[in-house]
């Protein structure tokens, strides 16, 4: 578990947007870690692409928290940015479940309107952040 | 991202494989762990929002 864990934060951290991206961040965990990444999210496949915007939400989510507890935003901008990111989550996972019904035109909306909302939700925490 | 940012995303995929282990799960796929580790990082706004008096 622990290599499997070395090699979903080296994806998840590189972005793995692109075949290059993810083979990269592999290649630095080792040799067995190409076998675990290929297993985990197939390099082109629909979850590769998302992944990507996952690990947008999660950093939105982190930073608003840091910023909140630090001073920098107001708690109203945290809540509508929770609310952001939730209904984001709610759209993402519904374009993950497209892809795998093989629905791929609401997948593939889906995943652009998420992305959409991230960056959306980025802009609204440094618009709001002092 | 900073370095900061990348640690706490290691810290959360790392709450996500401790679930799956904790489950008996072997493996866990990439996008469920990135999902587990969502929901790590939406508890922690709200309590964050919880302390900050909202």
């Amino acid at each position: 578990m622990q290599l499997i864990l070395a090699v979903l934060a080296a994806v998840a951290l590189a972005g793995c947007a692109s075949v290059e991206h993810l083979m990269t961040a592999t290649r630095s965990t080792g040799g067995t870690a190409v076998l675990a990444a290929a297993h985990l999210a197939p390099v082109g496949s629909f979850e590769a692409r998302v992944a990507p915007t996952y690990t947008g939400l999660i950093l939105l989510r982190q930073t608003t928290a840091r910023r909140l507890d630090q001073g920098r935003i107001d708690v109203a901008t945290a809540r509508e940015i929770q609310r952001i990111a939730d209904g984001t989550r709610t759209i993402l996972d519904d374009a993950v479940a497209a892809d795998r019904a093989g629905e791929t035109s609401r997948a593939n909306a889906n995943a652009n309107a998420a992305a959409a909302n991230v960056v959306y939700g980025r802009r609204l925490l440094e618009d709001r952040s002092k | 991202m900073t370095a900061q940012q990348a640690r706490a995303l290691a810290a959360a995929l790392t709450a996500a494989a401790d679930a799956a282990d904790a489950a008996g799960q072997a493996e866990i796929g990439l996008i469920e762990a990135l999902q587990a580790a969502d929901d790590v990082a939406r508890a922690e706004l709200e309590a964050a929002i919880t302390r900050a008096g909202g």
